[in-house]
């Protein structure tokens, strides 16, 4: 201070007057470092429009389902009411058993004109009587009626057929007494046109004696549904510390996802998968611990953990179709870290500092993520479907040692068998 | 023709960025110069600077002059690089001398702006900032002791030693 004192200025003097002097020339290497985080700028700016764009595509289409559902399942209720206020009628037992071919005044051409009547109609005119809800009143039906195949292979079956138009479907009126071959084709006929209504739900049954011993068919009677299912999942894993930030490695998601079902349309869904993530974090989105590398953050960190995660959550099937639907889920995800590999980059390389860590603390971090999905179901067998649905999992808070919020993409592939 | 260069670089034209990069490099490269503690640690503070400049250019007012909104971007990432800096525990750097220098001996002139810049980098991070706030940008010590957020008297007495060192320095230049 006594020198400052003494000579304030000189030394202010010379570095002021020397600060103007400069002349440094220009260098095309610092440009072309620079140029490159321009083009990762660039790129994060694409990936943000375009994820902007999906989720404005996504946001639509998930409108658009659901309003059709939900158009649709009123058109249903009050299609279901109009029929609840009508007293059923027992069919005769005996217009069905003596019916013969002579009777039968229909031939499949007149079924082939009825085959123009579509869904919509069926449902803005509702039969008054139940005895007029008949197969023939359903255009799957009419469209069956039109498949050359089974005519070609059975006149007879095809002449039992035309018959039908008079059998009301219901449980009772089931005629139980078809060749085997019938009994397969009877499951031919779209689900749907029984899904639609509330009134009946599946069960499978296989005649075990009789003339159709080995025949596997479906009758559908009330609350008897198999609302148990146990699935095998495998999803790729995109994770992002940030949807502008640049792709990573891609890690995985495996594992098993059951499901419990508590209405017609709403499933409970819980899983246990083992994920490995991968993902990058600035020094802004990596946090350590404080006492870590006295308090000083990486630029930037790349992440490799695997995590044992655990979702629970519900599942609402949108939109049914033959042997197929269309749902969409919600679920929380509870992470247990397993294990968590961290590398670290500087941007100065003067200093001496950790270039990685790992980490196997199993820190828990209880309904951390948000799931969302929004999946195509199809039906391989009766007891087995496979399903496709993309998700994203958002997260609510941090997770593992740099308490990173990180979100994830990806797609399940899945087979789910009925228990 | 500098307006155009700003109108490309806010559409994110390469070839305006590039064009201002070159215009002002050797301007903002004798202020991290004198915050780094070598070039490449320079060519680093600048060019996150410019990452600034370039990802913040639509708040750049046209009428304002442009050359000190970029000091203060330029100044204010060498700040924050001597943040991330300064928690390190260990120097290297020249800390304090006790030599005297007559100052009246010193052939200022002869100097070279590449000496002085080397004679700066060789102070320690927190010698070396508060000298550049204080001397070259003209803060004052209030303001240093917040920008840094040291005390007061730190701020004094850091640019009392860096004056010292630097004295020391330019005498063994000389002789």
């Amino acid at each position: 201070m006594q020198d400052e004192d003494k000579n304030p200025d000189s030394i202010e003097r010379l570095f002021q007057k020397k600060s103007e002097e400069y002349q440094i020339p220009f260098r095309e290497e610092d440009w072309n470092r620079l140029e490159k985080r321009l083009e990762l700028h660039d790129m994060q700016i694409a990936y943000r429009v375009k994820f902007r764009l999906a989720v404005a595509a996504l946001i639509l289409i998930i409108s658009t389902v659901g309003y059709v559902t939900f158009d649709h399942n009123n058109r249903l209720n009050k299609l279901a009411e109009q029929i609840q206020d009508v007293t059923p009628q027992e069919p005769n037992p005996n217009e069905s058993s003596n019916i013969s071919p002579q009777d039968s005044p229909q031939s499949l051409s007149q079924f082939s004109e009825n085959s123009t009547q579509d869904t919509d109609q069926v449902l803005e005119s509702p039969p008054n009587r139940l005895e007029k809800l008949t197969l023939e009143d359903r255009p799957e039906f009419a469209m069956l009626q039109q498949d050359g195949d089974f005519r070609a292979r059975d006149p007879h079956l095809s002449q039992l057929l035309t018959n039908l138009h008079h059998i009301p479907v219901s449980p009772a009126s089931l005629p139980l007494d078809l060749p085997s071959e019938f009994i397969e084709l009877r499951l031919m006929i779209p689900t749907s046109m029984f899904e639609q209504s509330d009134f009946f739900t599946s069960l499978d049954e296989e005649q075990s004696s009789g003339p159709f011993e080995g025949a596997h068919y479906t009758v559908y009677s009330e609350n008897q549904t198999p609302n148990l299912s146990l699935g095998f999942a495998y999803s790729p894993d995109f994770s992002r510390s940030n949807f502008s930030s640049p792709g990573n490695r891609t890690g995985y998601r495996l594992g098993f996802k059951g499901e419990y079902q508590i209405s017609k349309h709403l499933f409970l869904q819980a899983g246990l998968l083992v994920s490995k993530v991968h993902y990058t974090a600035s020094s802004q989105q990596y946090n350590p611990p404080e006492y870590w590398n006295s308090g000083s953050v990486p630029d930037e960190t790349n992440a490799i953990c695997m995590i044992l995660d655990i979702p629970i959550g519900l599942k609402y099937n949108l939109l049914n179709f033959n042997n197929s639907r269309f749902f969409s889920t919600a679920a929380l995800s509870s992470y247990f870290m397993l294990n968590e590999e961290y590398s670290f980059k500087y941007s100065t390389e003067y200093v001496d500092r950790p270039e990685n860590i790992k980490i196997n603390n199993g820190s828990k971090h209880l309904l951390n993520h948000l799931n969302l999905s929004f999946g195509y179901e199809y039906d391989l067998t009766p007891n087995m479907t496979i399903r496709t649905e993309p998700f994203i999992h958002l997260p609510i808070s941090g997770v593992g040692w740099g308490d990173v919020r990180f979100y994830s993409m990806g797609g399940f592939v899945s087979l789910n068998f009925q228990m | 023709m500098f307006k155009d260069i700003i109108k490309g670089c806010r559409k994110r034209w390469r070839k305006d960025q590039k064009e201002l990069y070159e215009m002002f490099y050797a301007y903002g490269m004798s202020i991290t110069l004198r915050y780094a503690n070598s070039r490449e640690e320079a060519v680093d503070i600048l060019n996150d600077a410019f990452m600034k400049v370039f990802t913040n250019i639509r708040t750049y007012n046209e009428h304002q002059p442009f050359k000190p909104w970029l000091r203060k971007i330029i100044v204010n990432t060498a700040i924050n690089h001597y943040h991330k800096i300064s928690r390190l525990d260990k120097w290297e750097y020249l800390e304090e001398s006790n030599d005297k220098l007559s100052t009246e001996s010193m052939a200022l002139s002869g100097i070279q702006y590449d000496e002085i810049i080397e004679m700066v980098q060789q102070l320690s991070p927190s010698y070396r900032t508060v000298f550049n706030l204080y001397v070259i940008e003209g803060f004052k010590h209030e303001e240093i002791a917040e920008i840094l957020g040291i005390s007061i008297g730190t701020s004094k007495s850091n640019l009392s030693k860096a004056k010292r060192n630097l004295r020391s320095l330019l005498e063994k230049n000389l002789i």
